[in-house]
């Protein structure tokens, strides 16, 4: 296989990997806590995210969508997400180490904010070998890690540690030091060889300027900060938020920590558009709080200034359009005396036109995105800086074939079901509390041991195959094994293939068995059952490396 | 303590083939209902593996193809029969009143029993059965379809000894596969051939046409058809001419070598053997050199090679290259062309009770010929019943459309036996159900190696059907035959028959211990058949380079290269040479009813020459009229680049109502017979094909 083919198998192969903005090497590091190398896992995350423990309790998890045990029948997917976090919590490297490091290049670099994104381009950028300064406008570094996310989603010591092993990696930091305009930008990339603007989105969308106006209600990103970090922690009784989004539900159940009696939820759409965490909604629910789809605020009820109802109205989506319309004579309205409003944000500074050493980063360039998304495109910013510097790429995506291997796994493996996370009981759920407990390390590796490990590649020798569907007979899912009438590679190095048409072919005898990478489960029962040894077994490593 | 659910059972695979695999059936005891079925894993030859056919054997027991019933013919005879069910005791009463009848009337001559491998199990191949005919006095059938040439040329070469089974192959280091497709029909090969090529040992394989086998092996080589004993010749030639023949192993276990090499090899020159075979003279070089400097080696040939007009002559040259070679010195080397010779060598007169024929001499109908039989009009006495069973005449036989012509006819009372509903049923009076290989009892020896092996009853026979045994059991029972043969048990059948008196390869075999295991490997290091140092089981117990037999039948004393076609006329009428080689997914008409394998078949196809496809106009896929004097099929074209020009190769014994016209290749053959043992010449066929 050329190297495009292989790209495309390992595409195909992966689709864990493939979902990961961040390209984390997935199945690499649950194999390693199947083999208790807790050690290496983490380094491996380390190397392709930056922040294993962080990720590992509230990364939005695309890969888990995306993961073959989920796929058809299979069952629920892996917990990826979950065994990041043991894999920082059993690990015992003080100081992970970033491999292919380059030399010192002399070039300095500036990264206007410290969120997931300023820090993961600046590690992604000493990586290649250049200075890296970072000015913060807030008093400490992780953006909403700190100011958005709350303690019982996120402990602080997590937080601090992971950023610490960032800072260790030799980068200069200015703390409240904000950048206001494009003007200031531009000096500054005139002093630094380049800067990347990574300031993410902190300017609270506005629902209506006369919910503006009232002093009882407030921008959920502010509420999120002065509890967060300012510890004022006022909260009032009968707690409407407005949104669907993580902010929304952050902002609830923060609420409902500081007391409030009763904290409702509105979304305008519908539950399946939520954009939120597995597993946070019924959370919410369990500690009481109420979400309520499909209605919209409209407007405010006040008697003195003071808050005395919200009313709303009921919304469905057109069937002319498919917009989201009002439904006609659909008011009502709630008592409430403060509304949390948590429906989105956009960058504070605009830029236009910027100098060509100018670059975005995170959910300044992305608008309101994801953790995992910010330092996915961090990590491509920081390529596209190294290049315009120093006029070439620095990765280049290297995969290696491994020879007589084994996965040292069965097919048992794949019907173990899914290891629930431990959750903290309700009644002892408090303001700094973690709610989610984490695996321990029997848990852990029980996990990883459903990974079906799809960087493992079995493959089929027609030349030895003599077609006596004993493979065929012990496979778990229907089309693992393909029996095609032809199969190209296209220039690109994409596989395409016909699959036998009995009615309108030669049979099978003038045809091929195909594992389908995209449907194997890896299971090893073909290549048990075959007798000529025409099933073989190689493991594909992918490694992005400096050239 | 609560009773298993599940128990496992012994069974045999009764097909047509060599390998004769040990199964591990497992029955569900609530249901009765057997539910999986896997090689069994501790047999030396099936290691644990089936073939693609009886992978799914538990869908051809339960299959609804199946006869469940006894059925009578309502309408005509033919493709579209209409049956009504009736009573076993009906049917039976039926068949008995029209075999006494008949037997009254024609005499028992009139009385044509028909049968071949649908089970190769000894009891049901040749045991009660043989004994009721012979009780009627019943027209034998010459059972020649399959190996007769092949048998007859092994016989008179070497008496009745066979070479080292295939499980000694990895012992060897030059292999030559010679007219086989292994992966296809002796599967269990495959294994034994990656461990040889493991252990550095070279594979070849010489067949005309591309296999899967060939692709496997090392080196293939293609050459024309019908041409191999000119090959072997040419490699004897060769390796003379080198010096590299074993004088000492000649002159000690042949006679005639002298003779031979003097007077006879001389001739088989490379350029002559080059223009008959088509091969490169410098690849006949190549392999002779090979061939003799390998200091063990292993001949494989099958039985596609005896299918030729001229396949005893070719079977039999082929077979003495380790002669000349020496490579029999090793008793892992030689050639192998099969076991039956040894291993069904049972005691007939007490299986099948020839006494009971008293002092009728019985007229014998050659099965090949069972088409010029029945339709025969001076026959005297006609035939007047046919009983088949084992068997799909209408499909299996050569010249079909004549065979079909035959069974339509009125006044010939039919009966069929069989699992299916298959086309001969179609024809038939009577059709009586059979039972699969789950339902009863059996010995097995097998024709591909030395493990005897043992079918037990897994289940209980489902709706109505009958295992051969029994049903020729109830028809004695009807035709009131008294004599306690009749009675015997299958179990005391089958003990009667190890007997390490009559077979040295029964020392051992006991009946508990194939029960016990499923299998028991037959002594083949007894001293009886220690051939190097007793001699070889022949008139001078020599290998018989010259031969006696093959003179007085006229073919000459030595062996030779004689062209399959006596007119080489046709080949200008109809050019290309028609090849029908077992397909992989069927055993014979076996397996047909299984959806899995008919679909892996696809469709009727005959794979064509890239060459005489272009002349054509014929396009892959394209659906193709093959025709001859004789007859006519269709099929639809594979066009292959690797085909000879002039030869093209379809499916055999493919259902024929599958099929266009309803008739498959064997309405191209004719019913003529091998130089040897008076077997088919499928292969011996030349036809013209054209787009539809
Ligand atoms: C409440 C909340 C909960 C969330 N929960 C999740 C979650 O569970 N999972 C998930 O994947 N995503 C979540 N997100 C989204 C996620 O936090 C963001 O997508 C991510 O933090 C973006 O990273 P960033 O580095 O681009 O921006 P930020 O994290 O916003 O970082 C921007 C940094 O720039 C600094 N800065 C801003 N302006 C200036 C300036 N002018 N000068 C200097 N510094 C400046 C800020 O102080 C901040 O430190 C959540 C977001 C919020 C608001
Ligand atoms: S099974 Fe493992 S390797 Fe496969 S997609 Fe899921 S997490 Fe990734
Ligand atoms: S390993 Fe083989 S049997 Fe298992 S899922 Fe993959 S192709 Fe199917
Ligand atoms: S088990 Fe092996 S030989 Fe049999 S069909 Fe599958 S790949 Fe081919
Ligand atoms: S047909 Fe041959 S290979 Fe297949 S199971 Fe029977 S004996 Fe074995």
């Amino acid at each position: 296989m050329d190297k495009s083919e292989l790209r495309h198998w390992y595409d195909d192969s992966v689709p864990c990997r493939s979902a990961c903005p961040a390209d984390t090497d997935i199945p690499g590091y649950l194999e390693a806590i199947y083999h208790d190398d807790y050690e290496l896992a983490y380094n491996i995350n380390f190397n392709d995210n930056f922040f294993p423990e962080i990720l590992g309790r509230v990364c939005s998890r695309p890969c888990e969508k995306a993961c073959r045990h989920s796929a058809g029948n299979n069952g629920d997917s892996v917990s990826i997400c979950f065994s990041k976090r043991a894999a920082g919590k059993y690990s015992t490297t003080k100081k992970p180490r970033l491999r292919n490091t380059q030399k010192e290049t002399n070039k300095n670099i500036l990264i206007i904010g410290g969120g997931v994104a300023g820090l993961a381009a600046a590690a992604e950028l000493r990586r290649h070998g250049h200075k890296v300064t970072i000015y913060e406008k807030h008093k400490s570094l992780g953006g909403m890690l700190n100011q958005g996310i709350p303690v019982f989603r996120l402990p602080r010591q997590i937080i601090e540690k992971e950023i610490k092993q960032i800072i260790d990696l030799g980068i200069k930091i200015k703390l409240n030091t904000s950048i206001s305009n494009q003007n200031e930008i531009e000096q500054l990339a005139k002093q630094f060889d380049a800067v990347v603007c990574a300031m993410g989105t902190l300017k609270p969308n506005i629902l209506d300027t006369q919910f503006k106006k009232n002093l009882y209600v407030e921008d959920g990103l502010d509420f999120l900060l002065r509890v967060n970090e300012k510890n004022e922690k006022y909260v009032g009784k009968n707690v409407i938020v407005i949104g669907g989004g993580y902010t929304s539900m952050d902002c609830a159940r923060t609420a409902i920590r500081l007391g409030a009696k009763t904290v409702k939820t509105f979304y305008r759409r519908k539950e399946g558009d939520l954009e939120i965490l597995p597993g946070e909604l019924e959370e919410l629910v369990n500690e009481k709080g109420k979400m309520i789809f499909s209605a919209r605020p409209f407007n405010l009820v006040e008697n003195d200034g003071r808050l005395k109802y919200i009313e709303l109205v009921k919304t469905k989506t057109s069937n002319i359009n498919s917009k989201l319309i009002d439904i006609p004579n659909s008011k009502f309205k709630i008592k409430t005396d403060h509304i949390i409003l948590a429906i989105g944000q956009k960058q504070e500074i605009k830029i236009k036109n910027p100098s060509e050493n100018i670059f975005y980063a995170g959910d300044f360039k992305l608008g309101a995105s994801t953790l995992i998304n910010a330092i996915g495109d961090a990590k491509k910013t920081a390529a596209d800086v190294n290049k315009f510097l120093m006029k070439k790429n620095f990765y280049k995506e290297n995969y290696s074939i491994h020879k007589k291997v084994k996965t040292n796994r069965s097919l048992e493996k794949n019907y173990i079901p899914i290891t629930k996370m431990q959750l903290r009981d309700l009644s002892k759920r408090t303001f700094k509390a973690e709610v989610e407990l984490g695996f321990n390390k029997a848990e852990s590796k029980k996990e990883a041991s459903r990974c079906y490990l799809c960087h493992y590649k079995f493959e089929i020798n027609n030349n030895l195959c003599v077609l006596c569907d004993e493979c065929l007979m012990v496979r778990p899912v229907n089309e693992c094994i393909k029996e095609i009438s032809s199969k190209t590679t296209d220039s690109d190095g994409r596989v395409e293939f016909n699959k036998i048409d009995p009615g309108n072919s030669h049979g099978i005898y003038h045809g091929e068995l195909y594992i389908d990478p995209k449907v194997c489960v890896r299971c090893g029962e073909c290549e048990k059952a075959c007798p000529t040894g025409a099933i073989s077994l190689t493991k594909v490593s992918k490694i992005n490396a400096s050239t | 303590m609560r009773q298993p659910k599940f128990k496992n059972i012994n069974v045999t695979c009764p097909h047509d083939c060599p390998d004769t695999c040990s199964l591990v059936v497992t029955v569900d005891k609530t249901t009765g209902k057997a539910i999986k079925l896997k090689g069994n894993d501790k047999h030396p030859i099936t290691k644990g593996f089936l073939c693609n056919k009886v992978n799914h054997y538990l869908d051809l027991v339960y299959n609804k193809n199946r006869v469940m019933y006894p059925h009578v013919r309502i309408g005509p005879k033919g493709q579209k029969g209409k049956f009504k069910r009736v009573s076993w005791d009906y049917a039976l009463k039926l068949i008995v009143k029209n075999l006494n009848e008949n037997i009254k009337k024609y005499g028992p001559d009139s009385i044509q029993p028909y049968s071949y491998s649908g089970t190769l199990g000894m009891l049901g191949y040749w045991g009660m059965s043989e004994r009721f005919w012979n009780k009627v006095g019943a027209a034998r059938l010459g059972r020649t379809i399959c190996i007769a040439a092949a048998s007859t040329a092994g016989i008179y070469t070497y008496g009745a000894a066979c070479g080292p089974a295939i499980d000694e192959v990895p012992k060897n280091d030059y292999i030559i596969l010679w007219g086989t497709n292994v992966a296809s029909t002796h599967v269990h090969m495959v294994p034994f051939l990656e461990e040889a090529k493991k252990n550095g040992a070279k594979v070849v394989c010489i067949d005309p046409r591309e296999t899967r086998t060939s692709i496997m092996s090392d080196w293939h080589l293609q050459p024309k058809p019908g041409t191999d004993s000119a090959l072997a010749l040419g490699m004897m030639n060769e390796i003379v001419k080198n010096n590299l023949h074993d004088k000492s192993f000649l002159k000690k276990h042949t006679s005639g070598s002298e003779d031979f090499i003097k007077n006879e090899l001389p001739k088989y020159t490379l350029s002559y053997v080059s223009k008959i075979t088509g091969l490169k003279q410098a690849d006949i070089k190549k392999l002779a050199n090979e061939y003799s400097k390998a200091k063990r080696s292993y001949i494989r040939p099958n039985y596609g090679l005896n299918r030729h007009r001229n396949g005893g002559m070719m079977t039999r040259t082929i077979m003495l290259l380790p002669a000349i070679t020496g490579a029999w010195k090793y008793k892992e080397s030689g050639c192998f062309v099969g076991s039956i010779e040894e291993m069904w060598n049972v005691d007939l007169k007490k299986l099948q009770r020839p006494d009971l024929l008293k002092d009728k001499k019985p007229r014998s109908i050659n099965m090949v010929q069972i088409g010029n039989a029945l339709n025969d009009k001076k026959l005297n006495p006609p035939i007047k019943h046919l009983f088949v069973w084992n068997s799909d005449v209408a499909n299996c036989t050569p010249d079909s459309s004549n065979v079909r012509k035959g069974l339509k006819r009125k006044d010939i009372f039919t009966v069929v036996h069989d699992t299916f509903w298959t086309d001969s049923c179609m024809y038939a009076d009577v059709v009586l159900p059979a039972d699969t290989q789950l339902e009863h009892t059996d010995l097995h020896a097998p024709y591909g190696h030395y493990y005897f092996s043992l079918t037990e009853q897994a289940i209980k026979p489902l709706g109505e059907s009958k295992s051969n045994q029994d049903l020729f059991r109830e028809l004695a029972k009807y035709m009131g035959y008294k004599e306690k043969c009749f009675k015997e048990s299958d179990e005391s059948m089958i003990k009667n028959m190890i007997d390490s008196k009559h077979n040295p390869l029964f020392k051992g075999v006991t009946y508990e211990k194939l029960k016990k295991n499923g299998w028991v490997k037959g002594d083949v290091n007894n001293p009886r058949r220690n051939y190097l140092k007793k001699g070889w089981p022949t008139k001078d117990k020599k290998i018989q380079i010259y031969s006696e037999d093959t003179k007085n039948i006229g073919l000459g004393a030595y062996p030779s290269y004689t062209e399959e076609f006596k007119k080489s006329e046709i080949k200008k009428k109809y050019p290309i040479q028609i090849l029908s080689p077992a397909t992989h997914q069927f055993i014979g008409n076996s397996f047909v009813p299984v959806e899995r394998l008919r679909k892996m078949a696809s469709r009727p196809t005959i794979e064509v020459s890239s060459v005489d496809a272009k002349k054509r106009k014929i396009k892959d896929g394209d659906l193709c009229k093959v025709f001859n004097d004789v007859g006519e099929t269709f099929a639809h074209a594979i066009i292959k680049d690797s085909m000879l020009e002039g030869v093209a190769s379809t499916q055999k014994q493919y259902r024929g109502s599958l099929v266009k016209n309803g008739l498959n290749a064997n309405a191209l053959n004719s019913q003529e017979l091998t130089d040897m043992g008076d077997g088919p010449i499928f292969y011996t066929v030349m036809a013209q094909i054209t787009k539809v």
